[in-house]
């Protein structure tokens, strides 16, 4: 007996499980489909050794907008808002983050009158550039050409919050958009550690140094939906992302959508131009009338989809998305905690090694001729701090981000490279917090093509697509299929590799479920 | 040494024969190979090879790519109009090739040489596009442009010719179909097809032996009045023929500037090259709402009515002045006053003794027999001469298929 659903959903993320909620609570029945045994995609948690657990992609959850809470019925548990956000270490004193824009600035007098003096100014600024990605972000990409009269809504409204930036943050914003990170910092800051900070927070998976450009609009992007002056770190649980996931999926459930893990998409089935199925990996065809697939573009269009059905230069397009991981993930089970040079507070938020600009630029040069950085940028976590499961008792676990490890190596393969990262990010972390490595019990190292076997992240790419500007809003995942619809009749994407992109949790779901409404 | 070929062009596998025999030094460009316009000063005594005896054409600059593999069939089918995996070995299809939007990129035509080894040929590059189209596919493609020459032997006596030549008798070689064969020891293969609408084959032979297989075909065809023939020649043949030629007729949609410079297949009355009797395409969807709707467009014949062409010139006291080789130009078509299309190829048919051309006619303005207006000049002055919408093609003998 064939089993019929409106709609089908491939993935069980936050966006797959955002667009099946939403289609079924508006009538549709749904069936959801997750390859892994668990769901909660980049959101998952693994155990590294024995007893050790942590969400390897998921330090914090992200910007999440309190319409996908709404569209769900999703209800979250109360935030914590560990303070500082984020200790840089290098040289001289630490530079903390903390979430009160007054206090960060009177940290930062010790390092730069000057940045002390204009952190207020410049937080606001950040802010106010970031509120119009954040307005671009609510809805479907627009279109250049508007054709109903959503569209002339939606761009009178952005017109309006365009004018509503004022005359010097308009020009700032167009003037910003393509501009290298380094130029946008230079042009307000000057104490290195506090750039280094920003820079490091900005360039974060991206193959991309803060002095290329265009990288100014990934910094912005990632401080969607934070507070002024707060970078780095938008939204974290009691119980890590997993609670979101656990929201998410009693939502779902609510709703009635199925929900089958462990369960492999392979085909789509396409009848007179259209969707009208998907055959999993068991042989199971399943009928419905839509697909909605948060796997990365390239998976869902050229992968799921035969492309024959596709016109060859929608296929080039889809096949010239640059993903280029650079970002390694290095678990550690610990039998103790680090003293902090004297910021023991530090130990709930981000510890970052990027002591200047120059040094995270330095750190990208490697990666420019395949190379692993020799000095790596390093964001240091505890999550074990604040989430006491993820260890036994009286243990605990660090999670070190390390940027640059590009996905395709010049020489030699990941084996052989794969500890050398774990090396380098450890000795990194060392000249700072001298005695961390001497903690170390166990570890586990997730380079690109691990995250990619992992979690399937194409090349490695958190990012599902490199966020840079001709990769967003309209152009993403590619023009053509930005609106979530794709030239297949039936087909529609979500996740981090459309619109809006990574970090904005849920959002593309929801936009998803909106596109492929029946009407 | 004869022949002076402007310098920036390639020349073709065959220039060592075909340098000597152009008098008037008219050589074109075609792909970036000079070509001949005639050989002679005018083209009319090549023009009667063709429909009296046989014409030899130099066409080797036709983009040619070699596809192999097992995908081979597939890569074809799903790029261009017609069913390819359906084609025999030694089947040679002529089709149409689309866009997204069932716009016409190029046309050719693909031979099937084996099970999974085909042959095309196209009036412009199309690698890219060949390639793009092979995603995920198993193929092999190798653009054979020019390291294969290619002659085309056309007219009544082609056959007679050919069959002096070859080591293999060609008789049983039905309409488009091809077969290997041998010319003066090289190897070759041996198409029925042509752009002359007459008896005709083309012939594909390797670059490095090219004069060899000349040498043998143009003594085989001595006692038979075999031309070498130019382009103005093909031209008068392919118009009677109701051919359509690319960048001529039509623009490839990849070169178009804006859309109504684009023509699907039925507008250029190339339905019969669409099918939908088989998986998907590119164009398919496009091409299925046009034909559901109708075409705005037809690629149609055009007669030009003697007797009013002749009275716009006898009222300036002139003789009626007939172009002298063909034109490729766009010409105005009235109907009652408004203008409802245009022609894009004209020429005199000495064979039919009329004036004819190729032109689009907008809905409905293209039912056969209708009465239009053509813009002609007569000393300095637009004037329109009565013309009639025509069936294609203006000539057709048997022998072509027979």
């Amino acid at each position: 007996m064939t089993r019929v659903f409106d709609s089908i959903v491939i993935g069980g993320g936050v966006d797959g499980l955002v667009a099946a909620t939403v289609l079924a609570r508006s009538g549709s029945t749904v069936l959801l489909v997750e390859a892994q045994p668990e769901l909660g995609g980049t959101f998952r948690e693994i155990e590294f050794a024995t007893g050790f657990r942590a969400a390897p992609l998921a330090p914090e959850l992200g910007h999440v907008d309190p319409r996908v809470l709404e569209a769900t019925g999703a209800v979250l548990p109360v935030a914590m808002t560990p303070d500082p956000v984020v200790v840089s270490i290098g040289q001289g004193e630490p530079l903390l983050l903390r979430r009160s824009i007054a206090a960060t600035a009177a940290g930062l007098a010790r390092h730069s009158a000057k940045d002390a003096a204009a952190w207020p100014a410049f937080s606001a600024r950040m802010h106010a550039l970031a509120g119009f990605l954040a307005e671009l972000y609510r809805a479907a990409p627009i279109q250049l050409e508007a054709t109903g009269l959503d569209d002339y809504l939606l761009l009178a409204r952005l017109g309006r919050k365009f004018r509503g930036l004022g005359r010097s943050n308009m020009v700032e914003l167009l003037r910003a958009l393509p501009m290298p990170l380094a130029d946008l910092l230079d042009d307000s800051l000057e104490s290195e550690p506090l750039k280094g900070m920003l820079a490091a927070i900005g360039v974060a998976d991206l193959c991309q140094g803060p002095a290329s450009g265009g990288t100014a609009i990934n910094f912005l992007h990632r401080h969607v939906g934070a507070a002024p002056g707060v970078f780095g770190d938008r939204l974290r649980l009691q119980s890590g992302g997993g609670a979101l996931i656990k929201a998410l999926v009693d939502r779902a459930r609510a709703a009635g959508v199925t929900i089958e893990s462990g369960a492999t998409a392979r085909k789509l089935q396409v009848t007179d131009d259209r969707v009208t199925g998907l055959q999993l990996a068991s042989g199971e065809e399943i009928r419905c009338r839509s697909v909605i697939s948060s796997l990365d573009p390239h998976a869902s269009l050229l992968e799921l989809l035969d492309p024959v059905h596709l016109d060859p230069e929608f296929i080039a397009r889809v096949r010239n998305i640059r993903y280029r991981g650079v970002t390694s993930i290095v678990l550690l089970a610990l039998d103790g905690l680090p003293a902090i040079r004297g910021h023991e507070a530090a130990r709930t938020g981000t510890i970052l090694i990027a002591p200047s600009m120059r040094y995270v630029e330095r750190a990208y040069d490697a990666s420019k001729y395949g190379r692993v950085s020799e000095e790596p940028v390093v964001e240091l976590r505890f999550p074990s701090v604040l989430q006491s499961n993820l260890a036994p008792a009286g243990r605990h676990i660090a999670t070190l981000r390390v940027q640059y490890t590009p996905y395709r190596l010049r020489e030699g393969d990941w084996d052989a490279t794969r500890d050398a990262v774990a090396e380098r990010a450890i000795a990194a972390v060392e000249r700072h917090v001298p005695g961390f490595s001497e903690h170390i019990r166990h570890r586990a190292v997730l380079t690109p093509p691990d995250l990619e076997a992992r979690f399937g992240l194409r090349e490695g790419a958190v990012s599902r697509g490199e966020l840079a500007l001709d990769q967003m809003l309209f152009m993403r995942p590619v023009a053509g299929a930005s609106r979530y619809a794709t030239p297949m009749t039936g087909l529609f994407l979500c996740g981090a590799g459309t619109h809006p992109g990574h970090g904005m949790t849920g959002l593309s779901g929801l936009h998803a479920a909106h596109a492929a409404r029946p009407r | 040494m004869p022949g002076r070929v402007p310098h920036n062009l390639k020349t073709t596998p065959f220039h060592a024969r075909t340098a000597p025999l152009i008098q008037g030094q008219t050589w074109r460009r075609w792909s970036g190979y000079a070509v001949a316009s005639a050989y002679d000063w005018t083209h009319d005594r090549e023009y009667s090879s063709i429909r009296n005896a046989a014409a030899l054409f130099d066409v080797s600059p036709l983009h040619k790519y070699r596809i192999t593999g097992r995908d081979a069939a597939r890569l074809l089918d799903r790029m261009v109009t017609r069913n390819v995996l359906k084609a025999q070995v030694g089947q040679v299809q002529y089709t149409t090739w689309c866009d997204a939007q069932g716009k016409v990129i190029d046309d050719g035509t693909i031979s099937r040489l084996k099970e999974n080894e085909f042959r095309l040929s196209s009036a412009e590059p199309n690698f890219r596009w060949l390639h793009l189209n092979a995603f995920g596919l198993e193929v092999a493609i190798e653009d054979i442009s020019d390291s294969l020459g290619a002659l085309a032997l056309q007219g009544p006596l082609s056959r007679t010719v050919l069959n002096e030549a070859a080591d293999q008798p060609v008789d049983a070689l039905k309409y488009f179909r091809v077969m290997d064969n041998r010319i003066a020891g090289v190897d070759i293969q041996v198409s029925r097809t042509g752009y002359t609408g007459d008896l005709g084959y083309e012939l594909w032979i390797p670059a490095a032996q090219a004069l060899e297989v000349w040498d043998a075909l143009t003594a085989a065809g001595r006692n038979y009045g075999l031309a070498p023939d130019g382009i103005w020649a093909l031209d008068v043949a392919r118009i009677e023929a109701g051919l359509v030629m690319l960048d001529v007729d039509y623009h490839s949609s990849h070169r178009a500037m804006i859309e109504p410079q684009k023509s699907s297949p039925f507008e250029l009355s190339l339905d019969w090259t669409v099918t939908f009797d088989k998986g998907p395409y590119n164009g398919r969807k496009a091409l299925a709402a046009e034909k559901a709707r109708g075409p705005l467009w037809r690629f149609v014949g055009v007669e030009i009515d003697w007797d009013s062409f002749e009275s716009l010139h006898v009222a300036h006291d002139l003789a009626p002045a007939l172009p002298s080789v063909p034109w490729r130009s766009s010409i105005p078509l009235y109907r009652e006053g408004r203008q409802v299309g245009y022609a894009s190829s004209g020429c005199w048919s000495p064979l039919l003794k009329k004036y004819l051309a190729l032109a689009h006619l907008q809905a409905p303005h293209f039912a056969t027999g209708t009465q239009l207006e053509i813009e002609i000049t007569v000393e300095h002055q637009r004037r329109r001469a009565h013309a009639r919408v025509s069936r294609l093609p203006f000539y057709d003998p048997p022998r072509k298929k027979a």
